[in-house]
């Protein structure tokens, strides 16, 4: 009893291992989604500092675990970095996610000197909502690391940095590290490797943000034979009219069309797209 | 705004270019015995040659008698006229009036006084910006032009802007200042008589002689001075005009090809030319420079390409630094050269109390401008979309400079989801057991959008989009070609994207 009145009479600069510290006020962005904020100190992408998130490889869902936070940054009119990422990002999912595309702008950097280099320089300027970077190697040396880590701290806005699996047996001075897992129904698992706070023993799983949310999933038939199609260039102009039709006049129905091949055609019909009215003219 | 000893500081810069070959003389030049001459006479010497005994006035043979190892400089009366001509120009971001009275620099800045914070704050930004052109400055202000480069004589110069005072102020000038104004070979003598004779030496002695005699022994030239020093009578002045363009160029003091001998000569051409473009209320989005190299040797070019028209020479250093970090030298340059064109006007920026959205942009600007020097010009892009039903012309990566294309307000949203990753070259995948195979069976989630035809530019695509997933859960974005040509061939199935 003595010993824990003790404990409880320690000064509050003492950190308890099982709470989040208080004497640090940790600047952040919501993430967007609330299962995350909770066990983020500060209740969000940290500011500041460097985030590594690990991947195992690019396409599982990596960026739209982001793609709240790059909305929220792009409509503040925060520029919004992609320095060296695995493919081209593709605008018109961007823009259909909410992201203002003019404050985003891709680099490409070759060689890791350069990488490193425009990533420090890009964190000393204030309109930099947040930067976003990609390193494929697993063996960064820990020294370009903690470099990172320092300029970070520049920066008011969040830095990721995107690394493959294996990099999460190498000691990072990263303040935060997620390894991102895909699971099935758009989810994502988060392992949380490392934050300022207390150790998070549990997976987190997110559902992502849309991509498919206006179209119901199901299992469609893998293989529905093609020539059961009709032909539509022997009615295309019928269709121009019909399509055009229906662009317009039903546009709640444009996105159910969560029907396989062997579903009716003509509702199959509506997804087609022709040549625009302008060019059959 | 007076550079003192000016044929002096030539002279030096000169001997330390001309040394550059042996590295011993160079050590020596700076601190060695050098004296100009003009008409077989010393005209200026420096610190060590007076210290040996060489003064202003003394012949060749005596002054390489005093001390043999001086270095005997003729004046340089054409380099002289270039710098002051492109300080000017420099001075003139302060106030369009400059104009030059000798080796003076004279500027009417009653007018930009309020703007640049009163007369003790422009002076310390003219002193500053002088230092930063490494050339040493006397700044004096005095209500008359006259007055003033009297004052400047003085070091530290003396500021008198009150007419009434102006008397008092001048009290201390040495009346040698008056000798440029004398108008016969008598009122030359009689000047140097005053001094040695009459034990005038300062202009407050000399202005209490009356006013009668002064006229019959100086002459009316040198009267004229004083009452135009005093403003009792105008002492009007006619405005140089300042170029559209200008060509600057910089010797360097050491043969080099490293970049970090180069920068400090670019900075104080930059410098220079940021001066001049300023006080244009210009701005510029390019600066050619040169490096000159060994005759034989064609020069290199440099580039300096701004986001847009600005005039600020710090930005512009930077974008030289990378430039330089970036070049392949053909050799050593003994030379730069800078070519700035008329410009674009730009407003000054106002003064704010919080920073405004433009600064931001300014400073956003200035960091692509860096990366684009040091990552080359195609490295940034920017994303664009556009309207078009077919997935590859749906989007596009604009290099900054082209302006993104409007998104059509009546623009058709595509069916299915896009998604984030996009393979500019779709990925071929094979089909097993009527399914398409990447790493493991896909399954199909949604779909099928179809998208087809687009003979009118030749591109014409007839394929049906999927989105499926693999059995650890990644999804993809995949089509089956349904195109005419390929009918009979086996159906393909392609990877066109990643939902990242």
């Amino acid at each position: 009893m003595n010993a824990q009145r003790k404990l409880a009479q320690l000064p509050e600069q003492v950190w308890w291992a099982d709470r989040w510290p208080q004497s640090t006020q940790q600047p952040s962005m919501a993430t967007g989604f609330a299962a995350l904020d909770r066990e983020l100190p500060g209740s969000g992408w940290p500011c500041s500092v460097l985030t590594e998130l690990l991947v195992p490889r690019p396409g599982i869902g990596e960026l739209r675990l982001l793609i709240p936070l790059m909305r929220e940054l792009s409509a503040q009119a925060r520029k919004i970095l992609l320095l060296g990422p695995p493919m081209p990002p593709y605008a018109p999912a961007l823009a259909a996610h909410g992201v203002a595309l003019e404050q985003l702008l891709v680099i490409e950097a070759q060689r890791p000197v350069d990488r490193l280099w425009a990533v420090e320089q890009s964190l000393h300027s204030s309109s930099l909502g947040c930067l976003i970077t990609w390193v494929s190697d697993p063996e960064v040396r820990p020294e370009a690391l903690r470099r990172l880590q320092m300029a970070a701290q520049r920066s008011p806005g969040p830095l990721f940095m995107f690394r493959p699996l294996k990099a999460q047996f190498q000691p990072s001075p990263a303040a935060l590290r997620i390894m991102l897992l895909p699971q099935p129904q758009q989810r994502l698992a988060l392992h949380v490797l490392k934050r300022r706070g207390p150790v998070l023993g549990c997976t987190l799983e997110l559902t992502l943000p849309e991509a498919l949310q206006r179209v119901s999933l199901r299992s469609v038939a893998p293989h529905a034979p093609p020539q059961s199609l009709p032909d539509h260039r022997d009615h295309q102009n019928h269709r121009d009219h019909r399509d055009h039709h229906n662009h317009c006049d039903q546009p709640a129905n444009r996105g159910s069309f969560s029907h396989g091949l062997a579903k009716p055609l003509p509702s199959l019909d509506r997804l087609a797209h022709t040549r625009p009215a302008a060019a059959s003219g | 705004m007076r550079i003192p000893d000016l044929p002096l500081l030539l002279a030096e810069q000169s001997l330390g270019r001309s040394a550059a070959g042996s590295p011993v003389a160079i050590q020596s030049a700076a601190g060695s015995p050098v004296a100009v001459h003009e008409a077989g006479r010393a005209l200026q010497v420096n610190a060590s040659a007076r210290h040996k005994g060489v003064v202003p006035g003394i012949g060749q043979a005596g002054a390489l008698g005093h001390c043999p190892e001086l270095h005997w400089v003729a004046r340089m009366p054409e380099a002289e006229n270039d710098f002051l001509r492109r300080k000017l120009w420099w001075l003139s971001q302060w106030t369009p009036k400059v104009c030059r009275e000798d080796s003076l620099l004279l500027a009417e800045v009653s007018g930009s006084l309020r703007l640049f914070g009163g007369l003790e704050s422009l002076i310390g930004q003219m002193t500053e910006g002088m230092r930063g052109l490494e050339t040493p400055v006397h700044i004096a202000a005095a209500c008359t032009p006259r007055a003033a480069a009297w004052l400047s004589w003085h070091n530290p110069p003396q500021i008198a802007l009150d007419r009434a005072k102006l008397a008092q102020a001048l009290a201390g000038i040495d009346i040698e200042c008056l000798r440029p104004y004398a108008d016969s070979a008598g009122a030359h003598r009689n000047l140097s008589m005053m001094r040695e004779g009459l034990a005038v030496h300062r202009l407050k002695e000399l202005l209490q002689l009356p006013r009668q005699g002064l006229r019959q022994r100086l002459g009316a030239g040198i009267l004229r001075a004083i009452d135009q020093a005093l403003g009792r009578i105008p002492d009007p002045r006619s405005w140089e005009p300042i170029p559209d363009r200008i060509e600057l160029s910089c010797e360097l003091a050491m043969w080099s090809a490293a970049s970090e001998q180069l920068l400090p000569a670019g900075r104080k051409l930059l410098h220079e030319a940021c001066g001049w473009l300023r006080g244009r209320q210009r701005g510029v989005a390019l600066i050619t420079m040169q490096a000159m190299h060994r005759p034989g040797t064609p020069p290199t070019p440099i580039a300096l390409r701004a986001q847009r028209a600005h005039h600020c020479a710090a930005r512009y250093t930077l974008l030289l630094a990378e430039k330089l970090q970036q070049l392949q030298l053909p050799g050593e340059v003994s030379e730069l050269r800078l070519q700035c064109g008329p410009g674009e006007v730009i407003g000054n920026p106002s003064a704010n109390l919080f920073p405004l959205a433009s600064e931001a942009e300014e400073e956003w600007d200035d960091l692509l401008e860096r990366l684009r020097a040091r990552l080359g010009r195609s490295s940034i892009r920017r994303l664009s979309r556009l309207d078009d039903h077919r997935p590859e012309f749906a989007h596009r990566l604009l290099p900054l400079e082209e302006p993104p294309g409007k998104w059509p307000a009546h623009a058709t949203e595509p069916g299915l989801p896009r998604p984030i990753w996009f393979l500019s070259r779709p990925l071929r995948i094979e089909e097993r057991r009527n399914r398409p195979f990447w790493h493991s069976p896909l399954r199909l989630l949604a779909g099928p959008e179809r998208i087809e035809t687009g003979w009118w530019d030749g591109h014409e695509v007839a394929r049906d989009y999927f989105i499926a997933c693999d059995e650890e859960h990644t999804m993809y974005w995949i089509y089956r070609e349904r195109s005419r040509a390929q009918a009979t061939a086996a159906q393909g199935w392609f990877i066109h994207g990643y939902f990242g």
